[in-house]
């Protein structure tokens, strides 16, 4: 089939219709982590860094599902550039300097994992693995942005490890569910997720 | 009348949420923290516009986080000054200090975020992006275009949700079908917003963006005095809160 | 690829045919026509008959995974740089919005062509002047009404200052006077010698005189019965002038356009058993009695209703009512037609009276009582029941993934609440007499045709009367329905009338906001017109028998 995604990076190859549904997917997030940003705090609240974590997955879809449905080199970065961007004019709850940071720290996790697959790898296994490894980065920075790190090591360790289960449940496998749901849809047809479909179908 | 924060422009406001961001994360001295909260509350009781319920609001949801997480950390936080004694709890005067200190920086983020964005109007974030950041237009594009579709998804769940209840004529029996209905509800507004893009794409490819290599850009921003006065005192205040405290 | 165009010509389409993905019958067979440089061109055709897809495919708006194109379209705008411009006015206009803010989106189209600022300005402060926008240039889209969507969405493309200009049937919630300035600047745009496509589903409602050497390309299921001169006497809808020879296979336009859907039958009055002159015997509706405290019969009563928006935090937000002080009850057998002008607050009144406003939206004072008892009281089922209700813009109340599924819930639903059509089967419907039901409902609203395809991907026309079915199944004694007829052609659009007026006759109560001048071509007696001017419901005259 002609439409081999670029190996090569280039934010060129995007489509309009590409870079919109980023824009989607930002927004959505952006309502996402509004919305959710009470049930956070409550979280934070009661049971400071901890329970916040068991959501951290939530948080990082957007980027992975639009690699997922895009399939093409730039599309988790600039996904993740434009969620930073929305979160700040929408208002976020950690200020703008952690949106950012969160942002990149994720981005600079994902394409580069993407990169090496060629593009091409979007199994269950993939999957699991990138909403995992994506998580650690981001730890330890917040770790240090909001002071954590001033935390009993033992509550540091458990935490690190609900996001990674959180990374891998609630950003790969969710991923992997939705997109899997909405690929055989009209909504996706311009996108690879839904050809890559049609071509195995017919 | 739009009061001053209104009316500046969304550089020079940037400028001021990323330094007193910045500040705030990188200070851990209770006294310079407690500056820069009282920085953003004068800022925003002068300026935002904001009605009294609408302070009032925010103002509980500040407590309604800042408390609990105060008393967590205090009880958390390593110590040596034993301070209170309840039973086996030993509160300590630097948790205290320490726990006052970053739940002030949470406040403090969190009321310049808010601040930020109820008083950012979308519109000129697009010319502030691709005009005066020459940044790419599609990415200033999208970034418009994801504001846009913040309001008005929500604006359409709220119809869908309306449209639900008029075609609902029974109550549901039993938790199956309410969670039928949920779905129903979240499947709708997904493909709502799906079937947007495709819509928003056409539309701009008809309505010919990127024909050309530079667009115009037919509004401008004006940079009042205010707002430079703002970033630049902001800059200046952040750098000494990193050298000093 | 056929031969290139010639000098004169700006488009031409050879041997078109269209297949949308996953179809197997086309959509368009068989088109060829071409259409001249500086002519005008109405694309006429009756609800599904492909009028949008040719739009689409003319203006090159076709995405090419929406299905697969053969033959050949040849256009003059794809050649080379002295290209002429085209500009292309989709049917929805919610779907042609980008920024979202009413100037910046007539300001986009030219600000992508890189033209010069103060020309921008130019153009913006002239569209939005012609338009009447002007006190609505800081609005977001999505508070608009539906006149002053379409008004924009036209404003956003006029901007662009294009030669060759395609609108599809983009002016169906247009008010009176927004139709004629419309038809002022379509005029003025096209005497400057530009091309002109205009795709509509009512030839009757064509009245701008200045169309009289337009070309009429005729299009019946997706095939082009004709195509030539639009002639005189057909416009006035009378005289059944035979045309030219060309198209021996119909010799007669009118009653071809007639056969199309896109004139009315011509029979006017409507034939309805009911009685169509009465001296006022039914009983008065009326506003000048502010509450009446005599219920009987008045299945609506609203009571000093005042609402107010609350508009986002960026917009100067205006201290106007959408509605305010209205005061009317709704009898039995009543069909109230709710006239006014874009903007005047039917919208707003109709998602007041079915709960659908959302507290956040607005400020609301003032009773509104259902049966007699306050809104308040009912249950969301109950009042659900009791109330059929269509929407401005009907996609939003579209569930299912296709049109039959659609039908079949909503059956189930009024058959499980007791409120089926049908009283025969009371007891548990047996799955043969569910897929009759559904059936008849798809067979009668003409749904037949499309009852495999999702909801959104519909026509416009069939939408609307997918969701006008909707709206009855359940059998409700009150029906809202706003702008019923919109984007319907000639045909359907008298019989959803007709079907109304005998509605009523059944003892039905029903409020129909309408911009649509077939509501004035007949009379009833149980008709009433009621005015809607700027919030206010001025009067509720009883139309004089004639
Ligand atoms: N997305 C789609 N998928 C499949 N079939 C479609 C799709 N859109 C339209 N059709 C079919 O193509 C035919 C022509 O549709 P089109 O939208 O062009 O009609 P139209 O003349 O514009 O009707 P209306 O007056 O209601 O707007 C219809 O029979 C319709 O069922
Ligand atoms: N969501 C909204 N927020 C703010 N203002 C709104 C909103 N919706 C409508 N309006 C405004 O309220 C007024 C009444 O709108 P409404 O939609 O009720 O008009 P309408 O009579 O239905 O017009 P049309 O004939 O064009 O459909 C208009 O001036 C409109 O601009
Ligand atoms: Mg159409
Ligand atoms: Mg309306």
């Amino acid at each position: 089939m002609q439409h081999r995604p670029a190996e090569r990076f280039s934010l060129r190859s995007l489509t309009l219709s590409e870079w919109v549904l980023m824009a989607l997917l930002a927004a959505a997030n952006g309502v996402l982590t509004s919305g959710l940003s009470w049930v956070n705090k409550l979280l934070h609240s009661m049971g400071g860094p901890m329970l916040t974590s068991s959501l951290v997955g939530l948080y990082m879809i957007y980027g992975l599902l639009a690699m997922y449905i895009i399939r093409k080199p730039g599309a988790a970065l600039m996904t993740y550039a434009l969620g930073a961007c929305i979160q700040i004019l929408v208002g976020t709850a950690y200020g703008a300097w952690s949106a950012i940071a969160a942002a990149a720290c994720y981005a600079i996790v994902i394409e580069p994992i993407f990169y090496l697959f060629h593009y091409r790898h979007y199994n269950w296994g993939a999957m699991l693995f990138v909403g995992t490894a994506a998580v650690p980065l981001w730890f330890v920075v917040s770790a240090f942005m909001f002071g954590y790190i001033q935390y009993e090591s033992w509550v540091l360790i458990v935490t690190l490890l609900i996001r990674c289960l959180s990374g891998m449940l609630l950003c790969g496998a969710l991923t992997k569910v939705i997109g899997d749901r909405l690929a055989p849809t009209r909504a996706v047809r311009p996108f690879a997720l839904g050809r890559d479909y049609r071509e195995h179908q017919g | 009348m739009r009061t001053w924060l209104l009316n500046l422009d969304p550089i020079t406001k940037g400028i001021w949420l990323l330094s007193t961001g910045l500040a705030a994360i990188v200070t851990l001295n209770l006294s310079w923290q407690s500056a820069w909260f009282g920085a953003v509350l004068a800022i925003g009781l002068s300026g935002a516009d904001w009605s009294l319920g609408r302070w009032g609001k925010t103002l509980l949801w500040l407590l309604g986080f800042g408390l609990p997480l105060f008393l967590f950390q205090w009880l958390v936080l390593p110590g040596e000054t034993p301070w209170l004694r309840a039973g086996g709890l030993v509160l300590t005067a630097e948790a205290y200090r320490d726990s006052l200190t970053l739940t002030l920086r949470a406040m403090t983020l969190f009321l310049s975020s808010l601040l930020y964005a109820s008083t950012t109007a979308p519109r000129d974030v697009v010319v502030a992006l691709s005009h005066h950041m020459r940044l790419p237009d599609r990415f200033a594009f999208a970034v418009a275009i994801a504001l846009r579709f913040v309001p008005l998804l929500t604006e359409e769940a709220a119809r869908i949700r309306h449209a639900q209840r008029m075609r609902q004529l029974a109550p549901p029996r039993g938790l199956g079908e309410r969670l039928g209905i949920a779905r129903r509800y979240g499947v709708t507004v997904a493909a709502n917003a799906l079937r947007h893009v495709q819509e928003v794409a056409t539309a701009m490819e008809v309505k010919r963006f990127g024909a050309v290599a530079t667009r115009t850009h037919w509004r401008r921003l004006r940079f009042a005095p205010a707002g430079i006065g703002v970033a630049a005192a902001s800059v200046v205040a952040a750098a000494a809160t990193c050298l000093f405290g | 690829m056929g031969q290139s165009l010639s000098l004169d010509e700006v488009m031409r389409a050879e041997r078109v045919a269209f297949t949308y993905l996953g179809e197997n019958e086309p959509a368009l067979e068989e088109c060829s026509f071409r259409i001249l440089r500086g002519s005008v061109t109405l694309i006429a055709g009756g609800n599904g008959s492909g009028k949008t897809t040719l739009c689409k495919l003319l203006a090159g708006a076709m995405q090419p995974y929406e299905g697969t194109v053969r033959g050949t379209i040849n256009s003059a705008a794809a050649h080379g740089d002295s290209s002429p411009l085209v500009g292309f006015v989709l049917q929805e206009a919610d779907e042609q919005f980008v920024i979202g803010t009413v100037e910046d989106e007539l300001a986009f189209a030219p600000e992508n062509l890189g033209l010069p600022r103060d020309v921008i300005g130019k153009r913006v402060e002239e569209q939005l002047r012609r338009a009447s926008l002007t006190s609505l240039r800081h609005r977001q889209v999505h508070q608009l009404s539906g006149g002053e969507k379409q008004r924009t969405a036209v404003a956003s493309v006029l901007t662009l200052e294009p030669d060759i200009l395609i609108m599809d049937d983009a002016w169906s919630h247009m008010d009176a006077p927004a139709r004629r300035q419309l038809d002022k600047s379509l005029q003025a745009w096209h005497q400057a010698g530009r091309t002109l496509i205009l795709a509509v589903s009512r030839l009757d409602e064509m009245d701008w005189n200045w169309l009289d050497d337009a070309q009429l390309l005729l299009l019946h299921d997706g095939r082009i019965a004709f195509d030539g001169h639009l002639a005189e006497g057909l416009r006035n809808g009378q005289t059944e002038k035979s045309v030219t020879e060309d198209d021996f296979a119909c010799p007669n336009l009118v009653s071809l356009c007639r056969k199309a859907g896109v004139l009315p039958s011509g029979a006017v009055p409507i034939q309805l058993q009911g009685n169509l002159v009465s001296d006022c015997a039914a009983p008065k509706c009326t506003t000048k009695s502010a509450c009446p405290s005599d219920t009987a019969g008045a299945l609506l009563q609203v009571c000093e209703l005042d609402f107010r928006y609350r508009l986002g935090a960026h917009s100067r937000s205006s201290r106007d009512y959408a509605l305010h002080s209205i005061s009317f009850q709704l009898l039995q057998g009543q069909c109230v037609i709710l006239h006014g002008l874009n903007g005047s607050g039917k919208s707003t009144l109709f998602r007041i009276l079915t709960g659908g406003m959302p507290s956040k939206a607005g400020y609301t004072s003032g009773t509104v009582m259902l049966e007699g008892r306050p809104f308040s009281q009912w249950s969301t089922y109950d009042l659900a029941g009791r109330i059929g209700f269509v929407a401005q813009h009907p996609e939003n109340g579209l569930f299912a993934d296709t049109v039959e599924e659609e039908i079949r819930d909503a059956v189930l639903m009024a058959q499980r609440s007791g409120r089926s059509c049908n009283d025969a089967d009371n007891g548990l419907m047996t799955s043969q007499a569910l897929d009759k039901q559904v059936e008849t409902w798809l067979e009668h609203n003409d749904l037949s045709s499309v009852r495999h395809l999702h909801p959104h991907d519909l026509p416009t026309g069939a939408k609307r009367l997918l969701s006008l079915t909707l709206a009855v199944i359940h059998d409700p004694p009150i029906l809202l329905l706003d702008e019923p007829t919109a984007a319907l052609d000639a045909r359907h659009a008298e019989a959803v009338r007709d079907w109304c007026l005998a509605q009523a006759e059944q003892g039905r109560a029903l409020i129909v906001a309408t911009h649509d001048q077939m509501w004035d071509q007949v009379r009833h007696s149980s008709m009433r017109q009621a005015y809607m001017d700027e919030g206010r419901l001025t009067e509720v005259v009883q139309k004089a028998p004639f």
